[in-house]
């Protein structure tokens, strides 16, 4: 009988598989929420790629070879539209969620992004901060749960980064509200 | 104190590493897909697991932010 995947396992295979693939890549989304903040669902790993067209091929052939099924077809449009495609592994439901390297957002992350050991490997993962302003921007309430408990649970946060991008993003307010509340 | 304050709380007085919370979290995901799979199975009783794990899939999907 093959063994379930269980969503560690998952991101564990997806994030060494990458790492093998040479891809240069950043762990956003949920599972940096949750390693900033507090354990919760998610059933996804979100990640961004910074790929250019021509490793485009070779990247697909690498994750197949790792056991994730990726259409060529949904890559290279979501490549050249800058769309999200994903990929899954196996018989799990877990899914990895691939959006590109675009817009501020993306790019202060790859800025500041930090060599984070997670499950025992070494991973490129997105700053506190800069989850907390993608949450911010995003703006669910699940987002702004994920954006509060980083806020609570990190200790050592720039201020002064957050301030001056909350302003740049206009969520200068929702990140004040935040604050304030973590203050009653 | 709300619920996320009491989370952070907890992961402050268990000492919890960024690998320990997501070790929880993924038992929180394996606990949910076993919750959602009973109910489809339930659901679709002569469903296959094909086609379980494609419920499935579409049922995790839908929420999910596709637009960033």
């Amino acid at each position: 009988m093959e063994e379930e995947i269980t969503f560690e396992s998952f991101t564990l295979k997806l994030l060494g598989s990458l790492n093998k693939c040479k891809a240069d890549y950043l762990v956003v989304g949920g599972v940096a929420a949750v390693y900033y903040g507090r354990p919760r669902t998610t059933s996804d790993c979100d990640i961004i790629l910074s790929l250019e067209e021509s490793q485009l091929k070779e990247f697909a052939e690498c994750m197949k070879k790792h056991g994730f099924q990726i259409r060529e077809h949904d890559l290279i449009e979501g490549f050249r539209e800058k769309s999200h495609f994903n990929a899954y592994l196996g018989d799990s439901p877990f899914r990895a969620d691939f959006s590109w390297r675009k817009g501020s957002l993306a790019e202060h992350g790859f800025k500041r992004a930090k060599d984070t050991k997670l499950f025992g490997i070494l991973v490129r993962m997105e700053a506190p901060e800069d989850v907390v302003i993608a949450k911010l921007v995003y703006g669910s309430p699940q987002d702004l749960e994920d954006a509060k408990a980083i806020l609570h649970a990190q200790k050592k946060l720039d201020k002064e980064y957050l301030m001056k991008r909350a302003a740049e993003e206009k969520v200068k307010d929702k990140l004040a509200g935040i604050y304030r509340s973590l203050e009653k | 104190m709300g619920d996320v304050e009491k989370d952070v709380e907890t992961v402050r007085r268990l000492h919890l590493s960024g690998s320990d919370k997501l070790h929880i979290a993924s038992s929180l995901d394996d606990f949910m897909i076993k919750i959602f799979k009973e109910r489809i199975r339930r659901e679709h009783p002569r469903a296959s697991e094909k086609r379980i794990l494609e419920i499935l899939r579409e049922e995790l999907s839908y929420g999910r932010r596709d637009n960033v």
